[in-house]
């Protein structure tokens, strides 16, 4: 019996350890604006920043100490999972926000918009297989395509809104992503009744190709006729929310709001 | 100097002075996929507006200004993807990666990596048991146990809720061979056969073949069972100690685990674990009820099991592997039944204790000799000691009966009112200490894209000591008036050796744009025993075998893909007692040879919509050259001879089949029936002092006792949600042979103390006789399992757990069965009657298991 809590406790305690946040040191200071923002900056500069609108999304940089002070973004974290597995990448990515004081708070400046370059680091488990090394890059870089363009296709294609305030609740910004944008994308999950066919016997595994060919571009039929575009959906849905509103987060609201240190 | 040219002075002496006052940055382009340098590339510093292009080793150097802390670089090339950097470290040169600009792709992900020849299944040969079938039936009870699962296959005969020992079409429960990772394992169980060595959580996969499988695999007479460990994964972008980790916890009523998985380096892995199982928990919640029923454990039921495996895969064409596993296992059960306080009873106490312990260790290289030949060694050691050792004694006074007064009084000068007195004690002893080394050397040359030919070659060296020693009372008739007499008995294999070879070669050919496939090969075995005063050896076995299929062409309409399979071949393996082989069984070289079974199967396999299969396979199977055994009784001694026959028969046939759906989002399982008829003769019959222990002592045919006619399983998993699991699983399986009980006797049997008292005691026995007709009641244990995992938010860490009950209907059951077993108390000549079938109870158990 003793023996049994001794092991629960050592796994409960590396269970908690094994977050997928970016490690920092000693924090110097954390901005917080709009409630929905936070940028914690380290004593030896690191600085990390994370938004509710962005699920399992770190901006990461550094912030110098001249004045006014710049963050330098280098790279992304990104992370989703769902009941059967999860999926995490980091980005080298690029953008300089500039801090400017004013008053009892600062403004932050976008001098050079966030833009994601080339993966770094890319994993992917899938009930108990694992994707590492060079074929976890590849899978979780081809997901992060995917959800990229899906993006793209539903905001400048479709004019959905650019952003997104959750994945199910109602909120400022309007109704859930999946009443909204998954409503969209996959119907025969989400019941509507504008597809031609509903009768699958499994949903999620037969898709309804005259939806398809009448809403998407021919570049996606494939992928929406397979279930990748499900898959993707179902097994990362914070992240996609995360790459859905990642432009909108970074490069408009940041310069919206004062930040506030606390 | 006039104003120009002073400007160009002044222009070319700033310029030096960048130069003489910059860091010359040594920067490299590569294909990130094809490692060759890139010319021509773009290079760009976005603050400074600096370019320069890579030359044709795809280098370029660029001068960076003194003072500058960092630079922002952009790499760009016709048809790859752009790419930015932040560069701060000047000292050291740079290498950038450019990769092809990219289409979206939509690769499907579950990718399971196979190994040719360990994983495929084959229609008519094999079944592939898939990872997330052995985690909902194998992962509940009391043990998890990979067995669970493969009980459920076609062929397979029902063996009752605590027994590991499957009998696969037909065939005897020790004739199916297990294999690990390519190392046949001689002893795989704990608790003497009640459950396996295998656990689900360090099993990749699982195949298991009751048909005719290649000459590649050999030393089993009914079936193989082909386990594959996880293989621990190295990769490429190890960063540091930690990056790819994965490991496990498992906590349930009984049972603790542990696994961790991780690379080593970029080129190794490795995989460890261990699980502690041990009921003192249970025990300590059913302590009064058991010591109520005078039963307690002198040792708890315990399991300990440790696993360890490594690969180096330096690159594609090598890979080295280390394989170990250690386990212990041990139970000990008193039974005291109450002293009666009156004195008309005889008590019985038990005292039995069972230890285990199996380790072994193997390691191998499998090499891409060129493109077409792969070369597998194998080596490996294997130690198991097993020791049993129980204790018996019957004591107690008792009053004679009217009835025995009456009969026997007057003989005896017995009088109404007398008693009798026993204080009988038995015991007995068997240990096994086996160490065992094999080694194997296989090829496969692929001759052309569509013949593979395969040769190898191997032994197995078994080194055993077993000692068997005991003491036992039977009644002895021969004086007339019948003596419970003690005898005893002492047998002792002291360092027998076994020696099975073997060679192969098998070609493998696809013909028809890989519509049929032949598989024809042969094999040769054989055995020599030794010891330090006798040796056997016997005439090597050749074992060809043949297997055919055919896929038909063309996708069909409702039934897709049907494959249709012949095959044909001989088996054989070395008994597993040839390891106690002693001078006094008398045996000769030559005279001795390997039991066998011919085998003809044929199959055919179809897709079904919704992502059903059905499978069909029917089967002859032609036992020879069965080894059985009789005891000869010395009248004088009462010691018991063993008699070792090699000449026993067996026909065995049948047909089954499996509906199954793979692995998919709402609901997945299987249906499998088996029906085997199986008849085995034991030439030898009883008498002149002769007794057999199997078939019905004539000589003649009999249905073995492990044998049911029917046996069907069924497993259904429903997922409403993609994190909730709901399996059932149900087996149904008819009765095993019966004997029925005969007249009872009631005799005079005269036991003499060690003073030479003689007393006179009151026995009763039954005859129970053989029957071809009579079977136990049929069994259904009906087992529910409820699940749940998910992820912590924003976390790797999994979590799962479970509830699950076994059996749910064995209290049920137990009371609707006829009490059609008899038995008979050997002092009161009291008859109880009891279910004749093995029902069980009813087993609760959960666990909970996280996961990275």
């Amino acid at each position: 019996m003793k023996q049994k809590l001794i092991i629960l406790v050592v796994a409960l305690t590396t269970a908690v350890s094994c977050a997928t946040r970016e490690k920092t040191g000693p924090v110097d200071y954390r901005l917080y604006a709009g409630g929905e923002l936070t940028i914690t900056v380290a004593r030896d500069g690191k600085t990390v920043m994370t938004s509710t609108l962005l699920p399992g999304l770190e901006i990461i940089g550094e912030t110098d100490r001249s004045n006014p002070r710049t963050f330098s973004v280098t790279s992304v974290n990104m992370f989703g999972n769902w009941p059967n597995g999860w999926t995490h990448c980091r980005y080298e990515a690029s953008g300089t926000y500039t801090f400017v004081e004013s008053g009892n708070g600062l403004w932050v400046n976008v001098t050079a918009p966030l833009e994601l370059w080339e993966i770094e680091k890319g994993e992917i488990r899938y009930f108990d297989t694992y994707f590492r090394g060079d074929n976890g890059l590849h899978k979780a870089r081809q997901r992060v395509d995917r959800m990229k363009e899906l993006a793209r296709f539903l905001k400048t294609d479709r004019h959905f809104p650019k952003v997104s305030g959750s994945m199910k609740k109602k909120t400022a910004y309007g109704d859930g992503f999946i009443n909204v944008q998954g409503a969209f994308l996959f119907p025969e999950y989400y019941n509507r009744k504008d597809v031609s066919d509903i009768g699958c016997l499994e949903r999620g595994e037969t898709w309804d190709s005259g939806y398809t060919e009448k809403e998407f571009p021919e570049h996606l039929h494939d992928l929406r006729n397979s279930g990748s575009l499900w898959r993707d959906f179902e097994e990362a849905p914070q992240m996609l929310l995360s790459l859905y509103n990642l432009a909108f987060v970074a490069n408009e609201y940041i310069e919206k709001f004062q930040l506030y240190r606390r | 100097m006039n104003i120009k040219k002073l400007t160009a002075v002044i222009f070319a002496l700033v310029c030096l002075s960048v130069r003489f006052f910059a860091i010359d940055l040594k920067i490299q382009v590569m294909d990130r996929d094809l490692e060759i340098p890139l010319e021509g590339v773009l290079l760009s510093v976005t603050e400074s507006g600096t370019q320069i292009f890579t030359d044709a080793s795809g280098t370029a150097v660029m001068a960076i200004a003194d003072g500058t802390d960092r630079v922002v670089l952009v790499a760009q090339l016709i048809g790859y993807e752009p790419r930015k950097i932040l560069i701060r470290d000047f000292s050291k040169p740079v290498t950038i990666e450019l990769l092809m600009e990219g289409i979206l792709e939509g690769e499907e992900l579950v990718v399971i990596e196979k190994a040719i020849g360990e994983t495929d299944e084959e229609v008519g040969t094999s079944t592939v048991i898939e990872k997330e079938v052995i985690q909902s039936a194998s992962k509940m009870g009391l043990i998890e146990d990979v067995m669970s699962s493969v009980a459920m296959l076609p062929g397979v005969s029902f063996g009752g809720m605590f027994n590991s020992y499957l009998s696969v079409r037909g065939g005897a429960p020790g004739e199916m061979t297990a294999v690990q990772d390519g190392f046949v394992v001689k002893y795989p169980y704990h608790w003497g056969g009640g459950f396996s060595i295998f656990n689900p959580n360090m099993v990749e996969s699982v195949k298991f073949s009751p048909g005719v499988f290649t000459a590649k695999h050999g030393d089993a007479g009914s079936g193989l069972l082909e386990i594959n460990t996880i293989s621990p994964q190295a990769h490429s972008g190890y960063e540091n100690l930690g990056d790819g980790l994965s490991w496990s916890v498992v906590s349930s009523l009984s049972t603790e685990e542990a696994f961790v998985e991780m690379p080593v380096g970029t080129k190794a892995g490795m995989f460890a674990g261990f699980r502690l199982t041990s009921y003192d928990l249970s025990f300590e919640l059913s302590r009064s009820e058991m010591e109520k029923q005078g039963t307690t454990f002198s040792r708890i039921p315990y399991i300990y099991d440790a696993y360890f495996k490594t690969v180096y895969r330096p690159h594609d064409g090598f890979e080295w592997y280390v394989n170990a596993f250690a386990g212990n296992d041990g139970i000990g059960i008193e039974v005291t039944d109450e002293v009666l306080e009156n004195t008309n009873g005889i008590v019985n106490d038990f005292d039995f204790k069972f230890y285990n312990t199996d380790a072994f260790v193997n390691t191998g290289v499998k090499i891409m000799a060129g493109e077409r030949l792969l070369i597998n060694l194998l080596g490996g050691y294997e130690y198991w000691l097993a020791s049993i050792d129980g204790e018996m004694r019957e004591f107690g006074t008792r009053e004679y009966s009217d009835e025995f007064i009456d009969t026997f009084g007057a003989s005896f000068g017995l009088s109404d009112g007398d008693t009798f007195t026993v204080d009988m004690e038995s015991a007995f002893i068997n240990d096994i200490l086996n160490q065992g080394a094999q080694g194997r050397f296989d090829t496969d040359f692929a001759i052309n894209d569509s013949l593979v030919w395969q040769n190898g070659t191997g032994a197995y060296y078994d080194l055993t000591t077993v000692e068997n020693r005991g003491n036992y009372f039977f009644t002895d008739y021969s004086d007339g008036v019948p003596e419970l007499v003690k005898a005893s008995y002492d047998t002792k294999a002291d360092e027998t050796s076994v020696l099975k070879s073997f060679a192969y070669t098998n070609l493998s050919w696809k013909l028809l744009d890989e519509a049929m496939e032949v598989n024809a090969g042969a094999r040769a075995d054989h055995g020599y025993i030794w010891a330090k005063d006798f040796e056997v050896n016997t005439y090597p076995i050749a074992s060809p075998r043949l297997s055919l299929r055919y896929t038909l062409p063309g996708e069909g309409g409702f039934l897709k893909k049907q494959t249709f399979s012949l095959g044909s071949g001989i088996f054989s393996k070395v008994p597993f007692d040839a390891l106690g082989a002693t001078k006094e069984m008398g045996l000769e070289s030559f005279d001795i040879t390997m039991p066998k079974s011919l085998m003809t199967v044929a199959g055919w396999e179809t897709e079904l919509p919704s992502n059903l299969r059905f499978r069909i396979e029917g089967y002859y199977k032609y036992l020879y050259d069965r080894f059985y055994y009789a005891a000869r009784i010395d009248d004088a001694t009462g010691n018991q001879e063993l008699i070792i026959k090699n000449d026993g028969i067996g026909h065995a046939a049948g047909f089954d089949f499996l509906i199954d759906r793979k692995t998919s989002r709402y609901w997945d399982g299987m249906l499998s029936y088996s029906f085997i008829w199986a008849r085995y003769k034991d030439p030898l019959p009883e008498g002149n002092g002769i007794i057999t222990t199997t078939g019905d002592g004539t000589g003649g045919w009999y249905f073995p006792d492990f044998h049911r006619f029917h046996t069907l399983n069924f497993l259904l998993n429903l997922k409403p949600t993609n994190w909730m699991t709901f399996t059932t699983k149900l087996a149904f399986a008819t009765g095993t042979p019966k004997r029925v009980s005969g007249e009872k006797t009631m005799y005079p049997a005269v036991i003499t103390d060690g003073s030479g008292t003689d007393t006179v005691t009151e026995r009763y026995t039954r005859e129970m006789i053989y029957s071809d007709s009579e079977r136990t009641y049929f069994s259904l244990p009906l087992d529910f399992k409820l699940s749940f995992h998910n992820y912590y938010k924003q976390s790797k860490v999994q979590w799962e757990f479970y509830v699950a009950v076994e059996d749910v209907l064995s209290s049920f059951l137990a009371k609707m069965a006829p009490e059609d077993s008899i038995q008979t108390d050997p002092y009161t000549g009291e008859d109880t009657n009891a279910p004749s079938a093995d029902f069980s109870f009813i087993i609760p158990s959960f666990g909970m298991k996280l996961s990275y």
